[in-house]
């Protein structure tokens, strides 16, 4: 289980940092600001409206989430020593992917307060907010997944944030020129597109491929993190 | 019956040989080359250590000793050759070598945020110490390294040698029969390197320690056996005296007689064997100090003590005159020649 041992050191560390409190207030500010916004002010209870918004919040969040866990690691020169212990190169990237992962749950954890609160006040509809949740959680794991893969490329932090960003536009950004395409272009394009997998999950239809789509990308970036990491060492 | 005994004696006599000769073939490296891009970075290198042996790498910067220690480690996978580690090979059973061995880069691998106990923790958890013995491993390796009244501390915050110390305590948690250190005293002061000096001797009793290092003294005062490399080729392998010894060739004494100088010198060199006797410049008025050549190596003191009391000559100081590891290192590094004659004195 040595996965699982660099996973808690990652998780104790994040919270040791300023960082993972900064972005704990952001996303709680923006993600109360859209709350209100949207599910307040319009007086409804449906949430999906603000769990898109959250979404396009977290494209900018989890590079900074991720773009030290490999980074600062070869920075430091404890690469050197994690990939001379008993640990292999997988092991380790998904110890600290799934620490990421724990840190992106607690936050999506807290905000469940939402519908909570709602709750006391009309009738919230459990299945397409739960549902959307998960959409959430499964987009922050891609994405953090995309973050650990940048990571992996470099020791500067700043460098992997914005490779992070840059993949996670490129995914968030394929439906947007899906209408210039036509035929079997367009059809990829469309189901590359982060948001239109995520949607659906946000009204309520959970739907397989749905799900495939998230975590086909998740094992995706982090099996390449893996391969630039043998590949580091072979150079 | 006698013939069971017999056999059952000679089992052990057998299993009693091939442990000694597992305890005795700790690290064997065969061969071991690395290419970057078409360049040969380190050339075929071959070196056996055995526990109780400290070896030492010595060679300027970028001479390969990192990158044969990386090697060593499994950080970086050798272009050619093979290197074991108590009988398990690298490539084939990588993580059998890493639990046998504890690594201590150039750098310490530290986590700043982390606290001296917290790190050790994690890093005997990541070395698969059984939970059940952590605690104590843990307060042994602190103990050892004397660095328990920073365990609550911060690793941030501590002084470099602290850290050096802490990087030392998670390569010796694991217990590894194996001690890799890489430029271990880089950036401590002179009281942290004499402690340091006396922890690898310590330490070298019971495993087999790699060190490298492009330090003489610090080479000369803790290893039993030296590699010199030089741009990624062994220019020399022995011990600190044989290479000494090597490079010397002919002895050199030093003579110091109370006597005119023309008149000293004639008597020293109708010595038999000495080959030259140089006059020395400075002394007292009334003596004369010469640098005696002496052909083969050969012992001339007693001839020489002789020469000086046949003919009344007051005998005032007569030493041998060592050639020091630095010149050694000097010459091997800077002169081709002597390089290439000290890599054919090299053992098989």
């Amino acid at each position: 289980m040595s996965w699982w041992t660099v996973a808690r050191r990652e998780l104790g560390s994040a919270f040791s940092s300023p960082l993972a409190y900064v972005l704990m207030a952001l996303y709680f500010l923006l993600s109360g600001y859209f709350f209100f916004a949207i599910v307040v002010t319009s007086q409804t209870t449906d949430m999906s409206g603000m769990l898109q918004n959250v979404g396009v919040v977290l494209l900018f969040l989890a590079p900074l989430f991720t773009m030290r866990l490999l980074a600062e690691e070869r920075r430091l020169g404890t690469d050197e020593l994690i990939l001379t212990s008993p640990i292999s190169p997988a092991q380790w990237v998904v110890g600290k992917f799934a620490g990421a992962l724990a840190e992106w749950t607690v936050f999506v954890g807290v905000t469940l307060l939402y519908p909570l609160a709602l709750s006391r006040l009309g009738n919230v509809d459990w299945g397409p907010a739960l549902s959307g949740y998960l959409g959430l959680w499964l987009l922050g794991a891609a994405l953090l997944a995309a973050g650990v893969f940048a990571s992996s490329l470099t020791d500067n932090q700043v460098v992997a944030a914005m490779v992070a960003f840059a993949l996670a536009l490129l995914f968030w950004a394929a439906s947007w020129v899906s209408g210039s395409a036509s035929g079997w272009a367009q059809n990829l394009l469309n189901y590359i597109s982060a948001p239109g997998q995520f949607s659906p999950l946000t009204t309520g239809i959970l739907n397989t491929s749905n799900l495939v789509y998230f975590v086909s990308l998740t094992v995706g970036f982090l099996f390449l993190a893996v391969r630039v990491i043998d590949a580091r060492r072979w150079a | 019956m006698f013939a069971k005994s017999e056999e059952r004696a000679g089992a052990s006599r057998v299993f009693a040989k091939s442990e000694v000769e597992c305890r005795l073939a700790l690290v064997e490296v065969n061969g071991v080359a690395k290419s970057y891009g078409g360049h040969l970075g380190l050339h075929e290198m071959t070196f056996r250590v055995d526990r109780g042996q400290i070896l030492g790498l010595l060679g300027p910067n970028g001479a390969g000793k990192t990158t044969t220690l990386r090697i060593l480690t499994g950080y970086l996978p050798a272009s050619r050759g093979s290197v074991s580690v108590d009988g398990f090979n690298i490539e084939e059973q990588p993580f059998q070598v890493r639990r046998r061995i504890g690594y201590v880069p150039d750098n310490p691998p530290l986590y700043p945020e982390m606290t001296v106990r917290r790190y050790l923790q994690f890093m005997a958890e990541l070395r698969l110490v059984p939970p059940k013995q952590r605690a104590a491993r843990i307060d042994r390796a602190m103990e050892m390294l004397n660095i328990k009244d920073v365990a609550g501390r911060l690793i941030g915050h501590l002084s470099r040698g602290y850290r050096q110390r802490v990087g030392l305590a998670q390569a010796v948690l694991h217990e590894p029969p194996v001690l890799v250190m890489d430029e271990p005293t880089v950036g401590l002061d002179p009281r942290q390197i004499a402690d340091m000096r006396e922890l690898v001797r310590r330490l070298g009793k019971e495993h087999a320690v790699v060190l490298s290092s492009h330090i003489l003294p610090e080479v000369q005062a803790v290893c039993g056996r030296i590699i010199i490399l030089d741009k990624g080729r062994v220019v020399a392998e022995d011990t600190p005296e044989g290479l000494r010894r090597a490079i010397r060739g002919n002895r050199t004494l030093l003579v110091t007689v109370r006597a005119p100088s023309e008149t000293a010198r004639a008597a020293l060199q109708r010595i038999d064997r000495v080959t030259a006797a140089e006059p020395q410049p400075g002394g007292e008025a009334g003596e004369a100090t010469f640098r005696l050549t002496v052909d083969s190596g050969a012992d001339v003191r007693a001839e020489v003590s002789a020469a000086c009391a046949r003919d009344g000559l007051p005998l005032l100081e007569l030493r041998s005159v060592d050639v020091s590891l630095e010149e050694v290192f000097l010459r091997l590094t800077t002169e081709e020649a002597s390089a290439h004659e000290l890599v054919d004195r090299r053992p098989a």
